[in-house]
């Protein structure tokens, strides 16, 4: 009862210690903000990459297999598997009017299917608000071969914003555009399409894709018109399972499904393989580089230390009479020591309590702070183009914050540590004696 | 004089002053070497991207490229300010390995390809120096000896050879023979597919003659090829003949905005004469950019980094300020009684200020000292500490298999740790400010009365 009384009592009368307050919530801020950046930026890329490719894909090599519906509707059935769908890519060139001809992706997909991997309802600007299921039917052009269009083939962002002019791009829906792309047996095709709908992904590489329906594009490339045939499908496993459960559990339903529906003979049910998304080794750099970030910034940071070690000191220095008080009223060494020790902990509890809230300010609203830089300096940050993410991750990484925290305690606690040993030192015949 | 005296004597005495020496140390150490390691990357970024455009580009972003370019490059080639000019083709096809060679990589995907005619693009740009194996004259870059029949190609780096961990390609001695069908979707000036009656696209086979090493994203996405034959897979070709962009340095002396400036005058000059010809809505379209502006995706994100990292350093200098600030305001506590001496003897408030300040600039001075002394020997080291924690605990600060970064950058420069210096001096010297002030300010008659002592 006494600590917290002298505590609160340091806290409000010794006005300096309000910068070691400072310099905790600073250095727990910057710390909790590198941290999230990074943790938003891989986590924001691995979720796009999943959604994209899957958690894994499972393929049919060399020979496509026909009524793929009903593999996907087994699988799906599957307590591993949480969805299933068919993919088919390709790459190709994209005229948009006169003298403009851009690269594009190709990416063919189901859009029910594909809805389970990716909040295609969200991405969309024209169906957005719609409420009859997404397709890709074009507006006034009901025979044309619809195409969703990624923003970036079709527009550029503002170079000083980096912001796309959404009216502007709503006009280009139901405009024709031609697509060339090598098709089956190497054959060129121009294939005349109109834009049905925009697409504004997470990912720069979503935005730059071309998605025209599955069974067109399959169509395209493999020259096979009729049966519903597909030989590349991803697969969203099932968070509760192990990989290998999956695995075992995928090759079951498909040997089955190719003895019993198909009649395939055991040479052809081996041509199946199944890929994982492996943690790709540009996440491992990106982990690194937080690592060695949160080091540099820690090292500077551990400077506080010294700072609640020289307040604490001249604290010490001055209410040695205080101490010698409390000592020659009984107080042992001890709890003279952790008056101080303790008051460190408080100090550092407070400024990562402070520094919490900066951090999570700062993290929340870092889109905002990023536009107000640009608009005062001129200096745009994030660009997509740069980052591949659309947006600047915005989430608090939770988990963190106690390790911060703790090591701010601690850092805290340390520097109070000498100064707490001077005064459990403090010999009140000493300090009090009349001379 | 006796300010300096004191000066010394407390920093020499006060040891509690040591800990703004150490603090003021362990920043510039820090600033320094990340400054310098970020500064030496970005710096070798810039120049490898400099060299991969020449100095300023005119360009259309269309594939379809642009008509008069040859008469362009005269005019360009007149101008004392220009050195050299280089049309380049610029477009995507699909390459693919074809039977014939001897090397097991295989190539199947969309590329940018890139025609160039090396004699002229090599004066603009860095193309003699990313050769690998070409070691003749620079014109004859393009021929190979293995299928004389077949036009040469040049790919990049990236898509044929492993690096080792210190990222260093594994190449083999003799150029590896490799044969690519590159297939091209040639368009009309008007951006229509050319030859549309036909169904096949537009392909020829090459053979490898060469590999490039730019250092830049170029290495792994873009095939290079004799000109006149890129030309003419891409429609290019014909009555008026196009390009994509002309590439082209400044003679030396000459700005970056002065030059571009020229070069943009004598643009819009040209399409003004040019504005009733045939195919003139295709200039348009072109731009004149400095190679900063043509590369900014790239160049941006490196001096936007750079400029983020002084940012933070800059609010965590803000602590060193606070421990000069505690410090002296302890050292000022402490020292009332010898300034209020100094003041009975007549010394006056701005000079006991002064005395202080200059303690406070003694401390700066000396900790960023120790961390630049500090922070050079780590920066000698730094590529053998490197390779210690790499050998001994699998640590590299870049994965030199993934970014096509050498040695950790360790040139020092000299405004940097300048800069950094005065900007550690100067946080000194606002940290002792206050107390400072507050020092010139007590008055003998407080600090020296028999109550007090």
């Amino acid at each position: 009862m006494l600590k917290l009384f002298l505590w609160l009592r340091y806290l409000r009368k010794k006005k300096i210690v309000i910068l070691c307050i400072v310099a905790v919530a600073l250095s727990v801020s910057l710390l909790l903000v590198v941290d999230s950046f990074f943790t938003g930026l891989i986590d924001g890329l691995k979720n796009s990459l999943a959604a994209e490719s899957g958690d894994a894909v499972a393929y049919i090599y060399g020979k496509p297999i026909p009524q793929y519906n009903a593999f996907l509707g087994r699988l799906e059935h599957l307590e591993e598997v949480d969805a299933a769908a068919p993919i088919c890519t390709g790459g190709g060139l994209l005229w948009l009017e006169s003298g403009d001809v851009r690269e594009a992706g190709i990416k063919g997909i189901d859009i029910e299917k594909d809805s389970k991997f990716i909040n295609w309802k969200n991405c969309l600007l024209r169906q957005k608000e719609q409420v009859s299921p997404l397709n890709f039917t074009v507006p006034g052009y009901p025979d044309a071969n619809g195409v969703w269009v990624g923003v970036n083939i079709i527009a550029e962002p503002n170079e000083r914003t980096d912001k796309y002019d959404v009216e502007e791009i709503r006009k280009l829906i139901g405009k024709k555009v031609v697509l060339t792309t090598e098709g089956f047996g190497r054959k060129r095709k121009v294939i005349p399409l109109r834009i049905s709908d925009i697409a504004f992904t997470d990912t720069i590489w979503g935005d730059r894709t071309l998605y025209v329906p599955f069974e067109y594009l399959f169509e395209i490339q493999t020259g096979i018109t009729e049966g519903k045939y597909a030989n590349f499908f991803k697969l969203k496993l099932n968070k509760n399972y192990s990989k290998q459960e999956m695995q075992s559990a995928v090759f079951g339903v498909w040997k089955t499904f190719a003895r019993e529906n198909l009649g395939w003979a055991d040479d052809d049910i081996a041509r199946m393989h199944i890929d994982y998304e492996e943690e790709h080794s540009y996440f491992v750099e990106l982990r690194k580089q937080m690592a060695v970030l949160l080091l540099i910034f820690g090292v500077i940071c551990s400077v506080v230390i010294l700072l609640v070690f020289c307040i604490f000191y001249m604290i010490v220095e001055t209410k040695l009479k205080d101490i010698a008080i409390i000592k020659s009223c009984g107080a042992s060494s001890t709890t003279a020591a952790l008056i101080f020790t303790g008051f460190g902990g408080c100090i550092g509890l407070t400024g990562s309590g402070l520094g919490i809230i900066i951090g999570y300010i700062i993290v929340k609203n870092v889109n905002i702070l990023e536009g107000w830089v640009r608009v005062i300096t001129g200096i745009k940050l994030w660009r997509r183009s740069s980052y591949l993410l659309n947006y600047i991750p915005n989430q608090l990484n939770w988990p963190d914050i106690l390790p911060i925290t703790l090591a701010a305690v601690a850092g805290c606690c340390a520097g109070a540590l000498i100064p707490a040993i001077v005064a459990a030192k403090t010999r009140p015949v000493d300090i009090l004696r009349y001379e | 004089m006796y300010k300096f005296v004191l000066a010394f004597r407390f920093l020499l005495k006060r040891r509690i002053s040591y800990f703004s020496v150490f603090a003021v140390a362990l920043c510039v150490f820090v600033v320094f070497v990340v400054m310098t390691v970020l500064s030496g990357l970005t710096a070798d970024f810039k120049k490898k991207t400099h060299l991969w455009s020449g100095d300023c580009v005119v360009s259309t972003k269309s594939l379809v490229g642009f008509s008069y370019y040859e008469e362009f490059m005269e005019v360009l080639q007149k101008e004392k300010e220009i050195e050299a000019v280089s049309a380049v083709i610029k477009s995507y096809a699909i390459v693919k390995s074809v039977p014939g060679g001897n090397s097991s990589v295989y190539i199947d995907r969309t590329l940018e390809v890139i025609g160039i005619e090396p004699a002229s693009y090599s004066k603009v740009t860095g193309f003699s120096e990313w050769l690998k194996y070409t070691t003749g004259r620079i014109q004859n870059s393009f021929e190979q000896s293995y299928d004389v029949n077949l036009p040469g190609c040049i790919i990049g780096i990236g898509f044929l050879f492993e690096r080792d961990t210190n990222g260093n390609y594994i190449m083999p001695e003799q150029m590896p023979q490799i044969k690519v069908d590159v297939s091209c979707f040639p368009l009309t000036a008007k951006g229509a597919l050319a030859r549309a009656g036909t169904a096949v696209v537009s392909s020829k086979i090459f053979a490898l003659s060469d590999v490039a090493q730019t250092g830049i994203s170029s290495d792994w996405k873009s095939v290079y090829l004799p000109f006149e034959q890129a030309q003419l897979l891409c429609g290019m070709t014909g009555e008026l003949k196009r390009a994509n962009a002309l590439f082209m340095k400044f003679t030396d002396g000459v700005g970056l905005n002065a030059g571009c400036s020229k070069v943009q005058f004598l643009w819009d000059q040209f399409m003004e004469d040019k504005k009733d010809l045939r195919q003139s809505e295709l200039l348009k379209n072109v731009k004149v950019q400095s190679w900063k502006v043509y590369n900014r995706d790239m160049v941006a994100v490196a001096e936007t980094q750079q400029a983020l990292m002084i940012i933070v350093f800059a609010m965590m200098g803000v602590i060193t300020v606070f421990i000069v600030f505690v410090v002296f305001y302890m050292i000022v506590s402490h020292k009332s009684k010898d300034i209020g001496i100094l003041k009975s003897v007549g010394i006056s408030n701005g000079n006991i200020m002064l005395l202080f300040l200059i303690f406070a600039f003694l401390i700066g001075a000396l900790g960023s000292s120790i961390g630049a002394v500090g922070g050079w020997q780590f920066l000698l080291h730094i590529n053998q500490i490197e390779d210690w924690l790499f050998e001994h605990f699998d640590f590299q600060l870049w994965d030199r298999e993934l970014y096509a970064i050498g040695d950790i950058p360790n040139s020092i420069d000299w405004r940097v740790l300048v800069t950094i210096i005065l900007s550690a001096v100067s946080a000194c010297l606002i940290g002792a400010f206050l107390p400072s002030r507050q020092a010139g300010r007590l008055q003998p008659v407080e600090t020296l009365r028999v109550s007090k002592l």
